[in-house]
C-alpha cells in the first residue's frame, strides 16, 4: 500500500514538473520571445488553457502528502521553512501576474506585471532547484530549520541554475510547438540556444550530487545517475529535434527531462518514505477513492489537451 | 510574541482572505451556470450577456481564491507539524480528497470554460461550468469535513498518542458537519445574491441603459438572497445542538450566562481535569454581530423580494441604495461566523485530543513573524488590487467582456456585438 501511494506521489510530482515546467519557462521567456504587446499576449495564450490545469498537479502533490505521507509533509515543509515561504510567495506572485496583467488596457500596467512574471518565474524555478539540491541530502528533521543551513552551499545553487535553464528550455520548446508564424522561429532559436547548456548543467548537477551528497549505496547512485543522465541526454536530443522542426518529439523529450530531477529526488527519498506513510486504514480508504478518481482526472486532462491541441493563431480565444 | 500566537494569527488572516473569495466564488458560480443554462435553453442574447458579465467578475474573483488557498494548504506543513503528527492519519484524508476529487477537476474545467468561449460546442461549454460548480461544492464538503473533525473528532481511535482512522463514513456523518455545510452554502448563496443584486442596483441608480441585463440580474439576486438568509439562520441555530453536545464551553461563552458557564466549567473539570478550557469571551460579541446581522439581512432581503412586485424596487429608488449598502455585509458576517467557530474551539486544535500549543511546530518566533508579515503584506495588497479590478469591471457593465475575444483583435477588450 505504501508503495502504491509512493508511486502515485512520484507520478503527480513528475507530472507537475512536466506541465508547470513549461508555464514557468514561458514566464521566464515572456519578454525575450515576445517583443510586442501582441506577441506577449500570444505567449500567455499558448499556456492559457492549461495554466490552471497544470498547477493543480502541485496542489494534488500537497494533498497526497497531507493524506498519505503526513510526516513527510511536515519535514519537507517545516524543515525548510524560509525556503518554502519564499517559494510560496513566488508562486502566488507568478499566478497573479498571469491573472492580472491583461485586466487593464494600460501598457504601463501590463509591462509592470510582465516584469513581475519574469522575475517570479525565475524565482520559482530557482526555488525548485534549491529545494531539490537541499532535499537530495535527505529531508531535515521536522520542526527544525536545519534545511535552511544547507541552502547556502554551492550545490543547491548549482541546482537552482540548472532548473532555471531546464524550465526555460522546456518552455521555449513548448512555445515552438504551440505558436505560429514568426514566433515559432524565435522560440526555436531560443530553444536551440538553451537546450545544450541546460543538458550540461543537469548532468553536472546530478554527477556532483553523486559525488558530494547522495548516500554511497549503489541502489541509490545507479538509478539516480542513470535517470539524471537520461534527462540530460533527452535535452541534448531535443536540440537536434528542434533543428529539424520536430516540435512534438522535442516537447516529449524535454518533458521527460523536466521530470528527471523529481525522479532523482524521489529515489533518494524513497528510503525515508515508508516510515512516514499514513496508517493502512487511511491509505486503503483513500485508495478506493483514488481508484475511481484517477482515471477521471486523467481523462479530464487528456480532454483538455485534445480540445486545445491547435496552434495559437489570430483566431485563438485569449484571456490571460 | 510567541510562535503559537503568530501561527494562529497567520492562519486566521490567510483563512479570512481565502473565505472572502471562495464564498463569492461558490455563490456566483451558481448564478453564472444558471444564466448560461437559461441562454442555452432559450437562446435569448440577454442571458449570454448576463453570463459573460457575471462570469467576468467570477473569474477575477477566482484568482485570489486560488492563491490564498495555496498559502493555506501549505501552511499546515509549515506551522502545524503537531497536527499531522497526531491527527494526520485522519485529518489529512479529506484534505487529500479535496485536492484530488474536487479542486483538480474544478481548475481543469474552469480553464477550459474560460478558453472555450465560441470554440467548444454550446452544450459542452455549458456542461463545463456546471462541472466547475459541482466540483466547487464538493471542495467545500471535503474542507468542512476536515474542519468538522477538528471540532468534533470522530471515526478514529487513539493508539500510542496518534489517531488512526477507523470509520471514514463517520467523518461525513459528523454532527459538526451536517448543519454547518448547509449553513456555509447558504452564506455563499446570500453573498452571491446580494453581490448580483447590489451591483445591478448600482447600475439602476446610475440610470443604466442596459435595463434588460440588470433587471433580470436584479431579480435573480433578490430572489436568491432571502432564501440564503433564512436558510443561514435555520442551519445556524441547528448547529447549536451539536455545539452544546460536543463543545459545551464554546456555547456557554457565546451566551455569557453565569449558570451555563459554571456548568460548563464543571464539565470541563470532569473531562479534562484542572485547566482553563474556555475560549476568549470576545467571541460572544462576534456572535451577536453575526446573529443580529443575519436577522437584519433576512428581513431586508425579504422586503426587497416583496418590492419586486410591479417593479417598486426600482421605481422607489431607496431600496436600490439599500441593496448597494448591503453588498459587503454577508462577507463581514461570514468572517465573524468563522472566528466564532474557530476561535471558539480554543484551546484545542483537535477538540479534546490536541491543544493548539501541542499542535504548533517548533519554529523560532522570528521566522513565523517574518513569514506572517510577508504573506499578509503580499496577500493583503493583492486582495485590494483584486477588489479594485472587480469594481472596475462591475462599473463598466456588460459592454466589456473578457470572454471570446481573439488575438487578432486589438489588445483592448472587445466591445461585444450582442
Amino acid at each position: 500500500m505504501d508503495l502504491v501511494w509512493a508511486v502515485l506521489l512520484g507520478l503527480l510530482f513528475c507530472g507537475y514538473f512536466m506541465v508547470d515546467g513549461f508555464d514557468i519557462g514561458t514566464g521566464l521567456l515572456l519578454r525575450r520571445v515576445g517583443r510586442t504587446e501582441g506577441e506577449r499576449r500570444a505567449l500567455l495564450t499558448a499556456i492559457g488553457p492549461f495554466f490552471l490545469g497544470n498547477e493543480v498537479w502541485l496542489v494534488a502533490v500537497g494533498g497526497v502528502l497531507a493524506g498519505a505521507f503526513p510526516l513527510v509533509e511536515d519535514r519537507a515543509q517545516g524543515g525548510m521553512y524560509p525556503l518554502v515561504v519564499v517559494g510560496l510567495l513566488a508562486w502566488v506572485l507568478r499566478d497573479v501576474s498571469v491573472w492580472f496583467r491583461s485586466r487593464r488596457a494600460s501598457l504601463g500596467w501590463r509591462a509592470g506585471w510582465d516584469r513581475m512574471l519574469v522575475v517570479t518565474s525565475a524565482a520559482f524555478a530557482a526555488f525548485w532547484g534549491l529545494f531539490t539540491g537541499a532535499a537530495l541530502a535527505g529531508l531535515p528533521p521536522a520542526g527544525t530549520t536545519a534545511g535552511a543551513a544547507r541552502l547556502a552551499g554551492p550545490y543547491p545553487l548549482l541546482w537552482a541554475v540548472a532548473l532555471v535553464a531546464l524550465f526555460a528550455a522546456h518552455g521555449a520548446v513548448f512555445l515552438a510547438a504551440r505558436l505560429s508564424g514568426d514566433l515559432v522561429k524565435r522560440a526555436e532559436a531560443t530553444a536551440v540556444r538553451l537546450l545544450r547548456p541546460a543538458a550540461g548543467l543537469l548532468a553536472l548537477a546530478v554527477s556532483a550530487g553523486a559525488v558530494l551528497v547522495l548516500p554511497k549505496r549503489w541502489e541509490v547512485l545507479l538509478p539516480a545517475v542513470l535517470i539524471g543522465g537520461l534527462g540530460a541526454a533527452a535535452l541534448w536530443a531535443a536540440s537536434a529535434a528542434v533543428r529539424r522542426g520536430r516540435h512534438g518529439r522535442a516537447l516529449t523529450l524535454t518533458s521527460l527531462a523536466a521530470a528527471s530531477p523529481v525522479a532523482v529526488l524521489l529515489i533518494r527519498l524513497a528510503w525515508d518514505l515508508p516510515d512516514a506513510a499514513a496508517d493502512d486504514a487511511t491509505l486503503s480508504t483513500l485508495g478506493g477513492f483514488a481508484l475511481v478518481a484517477l482515471p477521471l482526472l486523467a481523462a479530464a486532462q487528456a480532454w483538455m489537451w485534445w480540445a486545445f491541441r491547435r496552434r495559437v493563431d489570430a483566431g485563438t480565444v485569449v484571456f490571460f | 510574541m510567541d510562535t503559537l500566537l503568530l501561527a494562529r494569527l497567520q492562519f486566521a488572516t490567510t483563512t479570512s482572505f481565502h473565505f472572502l473569495f471562495v464564498t463569492l466564488s461558490l455563490g456566483l458560480v451558481v448564478f453564472v451556470a444558471g444564466m448560461q443554462t437559461a441562454y442555452a435553453v432559450s437562446g435569448k442574447a440577454v442571458y449570454a450577456r448576463m453570463t459573460k458579465f457575471w462570469g467576468t467578475l467570477y473569474v477575477i474573483n477566482y484568482a485570489l481564491g486560488i492563491v490564498t488557498g495555496l498559502v493555506m494548504e501549505f501552511q499546515f506543513g509549515l506551522n502545524w507539524g503537531g497536527l499531522s503528527e497526531v491527527a494526520g492519519n485522519v485529518f489529512g484524508a479529506p484534505l487529500a480528497l479535496e485536492t484530488l476529487i474536487a479542486f483538480f477537476v474544478e481548475a481543469t474545467f474552469l480553464g477550459m470554460w474560460i478558453f472555450g468561449w465560441n470554440r467548444l460546442p454550446k452544450w459542452i461549454h455549458l456542461a463545463l461550468i456546471w462541472l466547475v460548480a459541482v466540483a466547487a461544492y464538493a471542495s467545500a464538503l471535503w474542507v468542512l469535513a476536515a474542519n468538522a473533525f477538528l471540532q468534533n473528532p470522530v471515526g478514529h481511535e487513539m493508539r500510542d498518542g496518534r489517531a488512526y482512522l477507523t470509520d471514514f463514513g463517520a467523518l461525513l456523518r459528523n454532527d459538526s458537519l451536517t448543519d454547518s455545510l448547509p449553513h456555509v452554502v447558504s452564506a455563499a448563496l446570500l453573498a452571491g445574491g446580494l453581490f448580483v443584486a447590489g451591483i445591478s442596483a448600482w447600475h439602476f441608480i446610475r440610470r443604466t441603459d442596459e435595463v434588460e441585463v440588470f433587471r433580470r440580474s436584479l431579480r435573480w439576486g433578490v430572489v436568491a438572497a432571502p432564501v440564503g438568509a433564512f436558510s443561514i439562520i435555520h442551519f445556524g441555530f441547528l448547529q447549536e445542538v451539536a455545539i452544546e453536545r460536543y463543545q459545551p464551553m464554546k456555547l456557554a461563552v457565546i451566551y455569557q450566562e453565569p449558570a451555563r458557564l459554571e456548568a460548563a466549567r464543571q464539565l470541563m473539570l470532569q473531562r479534562f481535569g484542572p485547566g482553563d478550557f474556555a475560549p476568549p469571551s470576545w467571541i460572544a460579541i462576534l456572535y451577536q454581530i453575526m446573529m443580529n446581522g443575519a436577522f437584519v439581512l433576512a428581513l431586508a432581503t425579504l422586503a426587497c423580494l416583496v418590492l419586486l412586485f410591479r417593479n417598486w424596487l426600482i421605481r422607489l429608488r431607496v431600496p436600490l441604495y439599500a441593496l448597494v449598502v448591503m453588498l459587503p455585509v454577508p462577507f463581514i458576517l461570514m468572517i465573524t461566523g468563522w472566528l466564532v467557530r474557530e476561535v471558539g474551539r480554543q484551546p484545542w486544535a483537535v477538540y479534546g485530543l490536541l491543544t493548539t500549543e501541542q499542535a504548533v511546530s517548533d519554529v523560532p518566533p522570528g521566522l513565523v513573524l517574518a513569514s506572517y508579515v510577508g504573506f499578509t503584506l503580499v496577500l493583503g495588497l493583492l486582495v485590494v488590487l483584486d477588489y479594485w479590478l472587480i469594481a472596475t469591471y462591475a462599473r463598466r457593465g456588460p459592454r466589456h467582456t473578457l470572454f471570446g475575444t481573439t488575438l487578432a483583435e486589438p489588445a483592448r477588450d472587445r466591445l461585444t456585438a450582442y
